[in-house]
């Protein structure tokens, strides 16, 4: 086995993500008073929980380097970012453009994730969802957002 | 005795039939169903992408409705599985073995049959179960100080890892991620800010919806894509839906065995639905006089393990609402539910909301009942539902998580959090890390801290108090023999038996 394999494998990969981590963790709790024993403060526990979670972290990561788990199976990009995208569409745009734009652009981006969506199936669906959750959301639940938002000339 | 729980119980029937109530659990079976069914959404992901639906509601309204849910999710991903041999959720993953085999043979209609008659059974007793034994475990946990419950909730992590799948210090590593996030926020005590990045979002917390939401439906999305493979449904028309006599007198011994099991094994923490439906397969096929034709379509592999996981999932309601601990993610949701509805969970819960108590044990059953009564007849509608491919699907999926997320505190942060902890949850997946532990944790962790501060305040900072207490002492004592147990190999090679058995 050579050194990249070793990188690659699933458990030194999660131990070092364990103790990273941990090590955040630990460094955020060091701002936090600890306290004492008997009365604890804000980072007491923090802290020792998350020295505990490097411990096991490097446990997980030893045991990889020495026996390793297999190596971790390729990761598809397309669906990952095409589902991160769309989310991040509709959390930064739902404001501004209104719910159904928003809605119709993120089914739009979503579809794109998928090897087996076809265009114009993907626009009808687009169009139906964003028509679905404007009756749904906004008529009868009364979430608040605009249909056509600020930027698009709604309100 | 009789007479209380006769009494207990006409407060519940009154709760539970009332017009709104009936409806809720009507709603939530349906609903539950509906999105159970669909391929590709366990239970976790339907009660989350549901669980904004419920937050308008009364807290009983909303509980029983979760309930409905959550059963409903269930039978519905038994339906997938037998169907399509594609099982949305760890419990079902056995009844997929024969029931798929069963509906190749043109007996899809017994093998449903057969899982809403074993679900309706164990429902029933299970629920018995609960009413009987709820109360008197509450009224012992009354008695709990705080170093009690610290070692309550550390015998319950540690048991639920115990008995879940994979790697021990993977899902410890887990729980302690989840335990440090679910400190994050403004510390109750002094007010300092924890882990929040200086975000002002954050300083109530990470939301717990957007990490359920992320971890468990979007990951899951996420995951799908990476094959995409046509499944095949069964074209076949659904008939004779209803079991032979001979069928039926097949099925009574496995069903009345899987509820035992699954009544027993749901009450332990992380026990639940998946570990029976997996022991009692083992089981039926240890007992069975002709086991070679279990994986070919055997009756008792579907009633067996379709009773078991019902009852599991049944009485893995006792130690939520009596202790206010999760056994397994579908109880940390409940917990999460009702902390939105503004009820702390505990053994107060039964003598200050007796008819929240009462009503949600009578609806369960009522949820059971109605879960046969719309099912068989419905059976043609969902068998269209699994048609729908998905790639038209998961679309609507990420958009409902996204509106359901964004609708608990009118956030967009949230709808960006649901995303981080969508990739995280998906590569810790990769990595072969069990999500449910960080769930736990996460739910857990908040009441962990608030027990220790005060068991440590009450023994004036000597940790001894743990042990010097005889019940703590006990409950401790039982977690290391857990962690020991598991980690002995004799047993540990039983326990990755008991998941590879199917």
């Amino acid at each position: 086995m050579n050194g990249w394999s070793r990188l690659s494998d699933k458990d030194v990969l999660s131990g070092a993500i364990f103790a990273g981590v941990g090590v955040w963790f630990t460094a955020q709790s060091m701002n936090l008073s600890m306290g004492t024993t008997r009365s604890m403060g804000p980072g007491y526990l923090p802290m020792l929980l998350s020295v505990v979670l490097i411990a096991f972290g490097l446990a997980v990561l030893v045991r990889g380097l020495l026996r390793g788990a297999g190596p971790i199976t390729a990761v598809p990009l397309r669906g990952l970012v095409a589902v991160v995208a769309a989310l991040l569409i509709f959390a930064f745009c739902t404001r501004g453009a209104g719910l159904v734009p928003t809605v119709f652009a993120m089914v739009l981006v979503t579809c794109l994730g998928s090897r087996r969506a076809r265009p114009v199936p993907s626009v009808i669906l687009a169009a139906a969802l964003a028509l679905f959750c404007m009756v749904a959301f906004i008529w009868g639940l009364g979430l608040p957002l605009s249909v056509i938002g600020p930027w698009l000339g709604g309100y | 005795m009789t007479f209380d729980l006769l009494a207990n119980l006409s407060v519940g029937f009154s709760a539970a039939f009332s017009l709104d109530n009936l409806f809720y659990c009507f709603a939530g079976v349906l609903l539950g169903t509906l999105i159970g069914v669909l391929p590709g959404i366990g239970t976790v992901a339907t009660i989350a992408m549901l669980l904004p639906v419920t937050f308008g509601l009364p807290p009983v309204g909303a509980l029983i409705m979760l309930s409905g849910i959550y059963y409903g999710a269930q039978y519905g991903g038994s339906t997938t599985a037998i169907l399509i041999n594609l099982p949305g959720e760890s419990s079902s993953v056995v009844t997929a073995v024969d029931g798929y085999q069963m509906a190749r043979n043109g007996r899809a209609g017994v093998a449903l049959a057969t899982a809403a008659i074993g679900s309706f059974f164990a429902g029933t007793v299970a629920t018995l179960l609960l009413a009987l034994f709820a109360p008197p475990l509450a009224a012992v946990a009354l008695t709990f100080g705080p170093a009690e419950y610290t070692s309550l909730m550390a015998l319950g992590l540690v048991a639920s890892i115990a008995l879940a799948s994979g790697s021990l210090l993977k899902a410890f590593a887990m729980m302690f991620v989840g335990l440090l996030l679910g400190l994050g926020g403004q510390d109750i005590y002094t007010g300092a800010q924890r882990f929040t990045l200086g975000l002002v979002e954050l300083i109530d917390g990470y939301e717990f919806i957007a990490i359920v939401m992320g971890m468990f439906g979007i990951a899951e999305v996420i995951r799908n894509l990476e094959d995409e493979s046509s499944r095949s449904v069964l074209s076949t028309k659904i008939r004779n839906l209803f079991p032979s006599r001979a069928d039926l007198r097949e099925m009574a011994a496995p069903v009345v065995r899987g509820t035992a099991l699954g009544s027993i094994l749901g009450i332990l923490p992380g026990g639940g639905a998946m570990l029976s439906s997996f022991a009692s397969y083992a089981l039926e096929k240890k007992v069975s006089r002709q086991p070679e034709t279990f994986g070919k379509g055997a009756l008792a592999g579907v009633a067996g393990p379709e009773s078991a996981n019902n009852a599991g999932a049944q009485t893995s309601f006792i130690p939520m609402l009596t202790l206010g601990i999760p056994s397994n993610p579908v109880m940390a949701l409940m917990i999460g539910a009702l902390i939105i509805q503004g009820i702390t969970p505990g053994p107060n819960v039964v003598t200050e909301q007796p008819v929240l108590f009462w009503g949600l044990i009578v609806s369960m059953w009522l949820g059971n009942l109605m879960l046969v009564v719309l099912n068989l007849p419905l059976v043609g509608i969902w068998v269209k539902l699994l048609s729908v491919p998905y790639h038209y699907l998961f679309p609507a999926i990420v958009v409902f998580c996204a509106v359901g997320v964004f609708s608990v505190n009118n956030a967009s942060f949230d709808v960006t959090l649901m995303a981080i902890f969508a990739v995280v949850g998906y590569v810790l997946v990769k990595l072969d890390c069990e999500p449910a532990p960080l769930l736990l944790g996460f739910v857990v962790g908040p009441m962990l801290e608030e027990n220790i501060r005060r068991a440590m305040l009450v023994s004036r900072g000597d940790p001894m108090i743990f042990v010097e207490r005889p019940i703590s002492a006990v409950l401790l004592v039982l977690a290391a023999a857990a962690i020991i147990a598991v980690a002995l190999p004799a047993i540990r090679k039983g326990r990755e038996q008991a998941f590879k058995e199917a």
